[in-house]
């Protein structure tokens, strides 16, 4: 059971607690337009375009069967259209063109995360994110039990939109549930993702049932999703279940947008907030919440 | 440096201590080597003095004379290198004679002056003893200027003093002792010359506190009111340490700069230890407030800034102090000063260990969140054990490591080592591939091993290199062995052999049999470039084949012109910093063998020790100056890398790989690593706990330092266009700290293409 992931990142200080190294893994049911990690929707390899390593030698456009690439080797036409053959890859002198996207067995995953074990002392762990980890729910769970087994802990960070028992398969395999709460509202959760919320619902109870800890986790775009209503229905979320411990507010950031241009994609058109707005929407879910609230 | 030696402003034309200084050190050509220093530095040490200044608590201000004699001179406004015991500044001396205003008899005098000690420097009389193969190997000591593989640096002055014993005991006890042995009657002519020098060398001392009792007292007499209790307060400290050891902490501090200012030595040892029980009794007696311990402490370290200005390490923490809570106390009001006092000097360490005070660490942390770039970080542990072994001492002694200037390890107050030679070993490559010629000057350098034809395999190649770095490895012990020897023969260096053990009581100079640990070390540069090259050689050129070796010596000479997917092919081989086994085990290879063989040269050469630093100031920015494109796809003349760290950028992999690349290879046959990490404050503001679990981490993997940087992102860069709105960005280039603005525009690049995690 090989998992297709992007990267696999040490020294990730927001993704569950102390020290973690996140497998990022590929394929998403959902297409928020504020992804961070627009480079792992698809659940297939692409291919990325580093402008600051390119020599502009013009191998990938030689190289490229759809002649997607200009004479320079940049992107040329919509990097959507990219079917991640790797030609251009292959054909780099540079490291300019980089898949992203590979094969990964569960044992050379854990491996891989083992070299970090000296960092985690008994804080931090794995986090297996993406994309959406619950699409691969067999190779996270046979990662996260070798990984149990070595004393590492693993936490999934998702966005529950997967079947029921994706969710039940893990249930023994992960020590910490990192859950999107994107929208409250389900005609704005399906007109901004494209999907209804009342899955992602039903899958927290379960969560929550089966006696699983669970940290909310809401992505708030200014103009999108940061209404007083979201707000309060975040709050009576996270107080209606025992399991959550906590909720992390994710204000929007535009990191998105450098690997969008990467990809050969537009971007994506959202400003973020200031400073003093994420902390406004912290303090008032702090007024609503009786569980603790973090600005991530 | 400014301050270091007097500028041509403070120097008179007819250079009357220069001759009173000539004079002396003629007329006692005949006496024993001690006798005549103890006579030179009776002339030059009260020469050298000059008054307080308003604000300082305490007196020794002293600024290097051109003539005199001294472990270490360095002035970088004349030739920049470093001098050692009987120095010349020549360069000063010829620009004072040929002033416009300068009479013709006194022209005449100092061209006479510059005659005679042009041979008479001990530098001089080092090169003077060269062997043919040295002179031909190390034909220039101007690294900064001249391109070659290894050059000498005559440095002593790294010796950690025993400032305990002085301020326990004051100048009259440690007179009584050498009284008491001079008085036994049993000490031969070489212990009599010593022991009696060193009586006199306290008369010196004694002298130069009268004399500034005296300023001080005048002062008081024209001063205001609050000046005038200042200065009163330190006339009576003056009287006092004259006739009595120090009777309270600013007693204790006093004795310690005057010491430290005199005896050209620049660091401070283990503070904490000497100073901590001094600072509680005063503390908890209420005689000193916290107010005015502050105070002091920051005219203190005023003085380390603009006199010594280099070097001034300051430890804390750590095993082995005799009084840690006291310590501890102090070393929380040592780094309390130092962020407020706001410089890079004093360059406070802190000793990291299993069981420490949190507050001490908490502190620290506190402090270095600041931006300083202090303390600098020291892992107890994995330091004692590679002292145990490397410097092949009990661990009790190991726990007595200390360090200076950039980080060299030391003894505290039984060992000397300072870094005396160094070497390029981006350049040993080099010359290697050319077949030992320096292609930067044309000249013969090093070994001609062959042809690139003649490494038809990568082992060959590989072990030419290892061959090349030995021989100069040989002949910078042998460089080593001949500075001691000449100084030895020269100077008794009587103001650090009368604080190193054991040297009074063997009645010896420290290099003349007296310290009980006379090691060596010596500094290489460029060890990743090396070992980065020798991976993409052996990845294109011999697993690959995709080009000769000696095709890629011709890109590499013309600097990858018209060959820019050749380097982009070269910077996509692994590369160290990103925990990649082959980048890695190169690095560690080629470490490990240097770290042995030089090892092994102790012996040879007659010391305790002789160990590789892997801690690079910006020389490594210097030599890189004078080094071609390198085959980890460096371009030419751009600096190398720093210490045991990344190419700059080229740890790609995050932080743990960074750490695990670093903790990669044993240390333990080394006097010390440079590991810099940049950070980003957000880490210390936001994630203490995973900063914690970071650095005990990286303390677990056998990591000896981390010389952490802290800033936001984006200040470098912002501040390489408005440095006027930086002054206090401060970052650890490797073996110093300086403000971000004012580094050359080189080092400016190497520090800011470091990734920041």
């Amino acid at each position: 059971m090989n998992g297709i992931i992007t990267d696999i990142l040490s020294f990730s200080l927001n993704d569950g607690p102390g020290i973690r190294t996140a497998v990022f893994l590929k394929g998403c049911p959902l297409r928020c337009p504020w992804c961070h990690n627009p480079e792992t929707l698809s659940g297939t390899p692409q291919a990325m375009w580093f402008a600051a390593r390119c020599v502009h030698c013009g191998a990938c456009a030689r190289a490229c069967p759809k002649g997607l690439r200009a004479e320079d080797g940049s992107w040329r036409t919509d990097g959507a259209a990219c079917v991640g053959c790797g030609a251009c890859v292959r054909a780099c002198p540079a490291g300019a063109s980089v898949m992203k996207g590979r094969r990964v067995t569960p044992e050379a995953a854990a491996a891989r995360i083992e070299r970090d074990r000296p960092f985690f002392r008994g804080r931090g762990g794995a986090t297996f994110t993406g994309g959406e980890p619950l699409l691969q729910a067999a190779f996270v769970k046979e990662t996260a039990l070798l990984l149990r087994r070595r004393g590492i802990p693993s936490a999934v960070e998702t966005s529950l939109f997967a079947p029921a028992d994706a969710v039940d398969s893990l249930l023994d395999a992960v020590d910490l549930w990192l859950c999107d709460w994107k929208e409250t509202d389900p005609e704005k959760h399906r007109l901004l993702t494209g999907e209804d919320n009342a899955p992602v619902r039903e899958r927290l109870r379960r969560l929550d049932a089966a006696g699983a800890r669970i940290v909310l986790r809401c992505p708030l775009i200014p103009g999108v999703n940061d209404s007083p209503e979201h707000l309060a229905g975040i709050a009576a979320l996270a107080d209606s279940m025992k399991g959550i411990e906590a909720v992390d507010l994710l204000p929007y950031h535009n990191i998105g947008n450098d690997k969008r241009k990467k990809l050969g994609l537009p971007p994506d058109g959202f400003t973020p907030p200031e400073q003093g707005e994420k902390e406004g929407w912290a303090a008032a879910l702090r007024g609503l919440c009786r569980k603790p609230v973090r600005l991530g | 440096m400014r301050y270091f030696a007097w500028d041509d402003a403070h120097l008179g034309n007819a250079l009357e201590p220069e001759f009173a200084f000539t004079e002396t050190y003629r007329a006692h050509a005949g006496d024993g080597i001690a006798a005549r220093e103890a006579a030179c530095l009776a002339v030059c040490l009260p020469a050298s003095a000059l008054p307080p200044e308003p604000g300082d608590w305490f007196v020794g201000r002293r600024k290097y004379r051109p003539l005199g004699v001294s472990p270490s001179y360095w002035n970088d406004e004349t030739d920049g290198l470093d001098h050692v015991s009987y120095y010349a500044d020549l360069d000063r001396l010829a620009r004072v004679m040929d002033r416009p205003d300068q009479t013709p008899e006194n022209r005449a005098a100092i061209a006479g002056l510059i005659d005679f000690w042009k041979d008479e420097n001990v530098n001089a009389k080092v090169r003077a003893r060269f062997d043919p193969e040295l002179a031909k190997q190390m034909p220039s000591d101007r690294w900064t200027r001249d391109s070659g593989v290894i050059f000498g640096l005559y440095r002593l002055a790294g010796a950690q003093l025993d400032y305990d014993k002085l301020v326990l005991q004051g100048l009259p006890g440690l007179r009584r002792e050498l009284e008491r042995l001079l008085a036994a009657g049993d000490c031969d002519e070489k212990q009599q010359d010593f022991l009696t020098a060193e009586l006199s060398l306290i008369s010196t001392l004694t002298g130069l506190l009268a004399s500034y009792e005296a300023q001080l007292r005048a002062l008081a007499e024209g001063a205001g009111e609050a000046d005038r209790e200042r200065w009163l307060s330190m006339a009576s400290c003056a009287a006092r340490l004259q006739r009595e050891k120090p009777a309270c902490f600013q007693d204790a501090v006093q004795l310690v700069w005057l010491y430290s200012a005199f005896s050209g030595t620049l660091d401070f040892g283990r503070m904490d230890e000497y100073l901590g029980d001094w600072y509680v009794h005063d503390t908890d007696a209420g005689l000193l407030t916290h107010e005015r311990a502050m105070e002091l402490l920051l005219s203190f370290y005023r003085l380390m800034r603009q006199i010594h200005n280099r070097d001034t390490r300051l430890i804390l923490g750590g095993l082995g102090r005799r009084n840690p809570e006291n310590a501890d106390r102090f070393a929380l009001i040592a780094m309390e000063a130092s962020a407020k006092h706001g410089e890079m000097q004093p360059q406070v360490s802190l000793r990291m260990y299993k069981g420490m005070d949190p507050a001490v660490r908490r502190a620290g942390l506190d402090f270095l969140q600041l931006g300083m770039s202090y303390p600098l970080l020291y892992n107890d542990e994995a330091s004692v054990a590679a002292v145990m072994k490397g410097m092949r001492v009990s661990r009790e002694e190991a726990e007595q490591y200390a360090f200076f200037g950039c980080g060299e390890y030391v003894l505290n107050r039984m060992s000397m080592g300072t870094p005396n030679d160094i070497i390029n070993l981006a350049k040993a490559l080099e010359v290697t591939l050319h077949g030992g010629r320096d292609p930067v000057d044309g000249k013969e350098h090093g070994l001609d091993l062959g042809a690139p034809e003649d490494f038809d395999t990568f082992e060959k190649l590989l072990a030419a290199y290892k061959k090349q770095v030995e021989y100069f490895t040989e002949l910078a012990a042998r460089h080593q062995r001949l500075v001691y020897d000449t100084v030895r023969d020269s100077g008794a260096m009587l103001m650090m052999s009368l604080l190193l053990k054991d040297c009074v009581a063997r009645g010896r100079a420290a290099i003349d049999g007296g310290i009980r640990y006379l090691a060596g070390t010596y500094e290489t540069y460029g060890n990743i470039t090396a070992a980065d090259s020798l991976t993409a050689i052996r990845s294109l050129v011999y697993e690959q084949k995709l080009l000769s070796l000696r095709e890629l010596r011709e890109i590499l000479d013309r600097d990858f012109e018209g060959a820019e997917e050749w380097r982009a092919k070269l910077l996509a081989c692994p590369k160290f910093g990103n925990d990649d086994p082959a980048a890695d085990g190169m690095a560690g290879e080629i470490d490990r063998h240097i770290f042995e063989f030089t090892a092994a040269q102790a012996e040879k050469q007659g010391l305790s020790s002789y160990l590789v630093v892997m801690i690079n100031n910006d020389a490594n920015v210097v030599l890189g100056r004078k080094t071609l494109a390198t085959a980890d796809g460096r371009r030419a003349y751009t600096y190398l890398s720093n210490g045991n760290g990344p190419m700059a950028g080229m740890d790609r992999s995050g932080l743990t790989s960074l750490i695990r690349s670093m903790a990669s290879t044993d240390m333990s046959l080394t006097a010390g690593t440079a590991q810099n990490l940049k950070l980003s404050r957000d880490l210390f503001v936001r994630h203490r706990d995973e900063l914690n679990d970071l650095i005990d981490a990286a303390w677990d993997l056998g990591i000896l330092s981390l010389n952490v940087s802290v800033m936001n992102p984006g200040d470098m860069e912002d501040a390489m266009a408005h440095p006027e709105k930086y002054p206090n960005l401060f970052v650890r280039v490797g073996g110093f700290s300086a403000r971000f603005t004012e580094l050359d525009p080189g080092t400016q690049q190497d520090v800011l293409h470091r990734t920041m995690y």
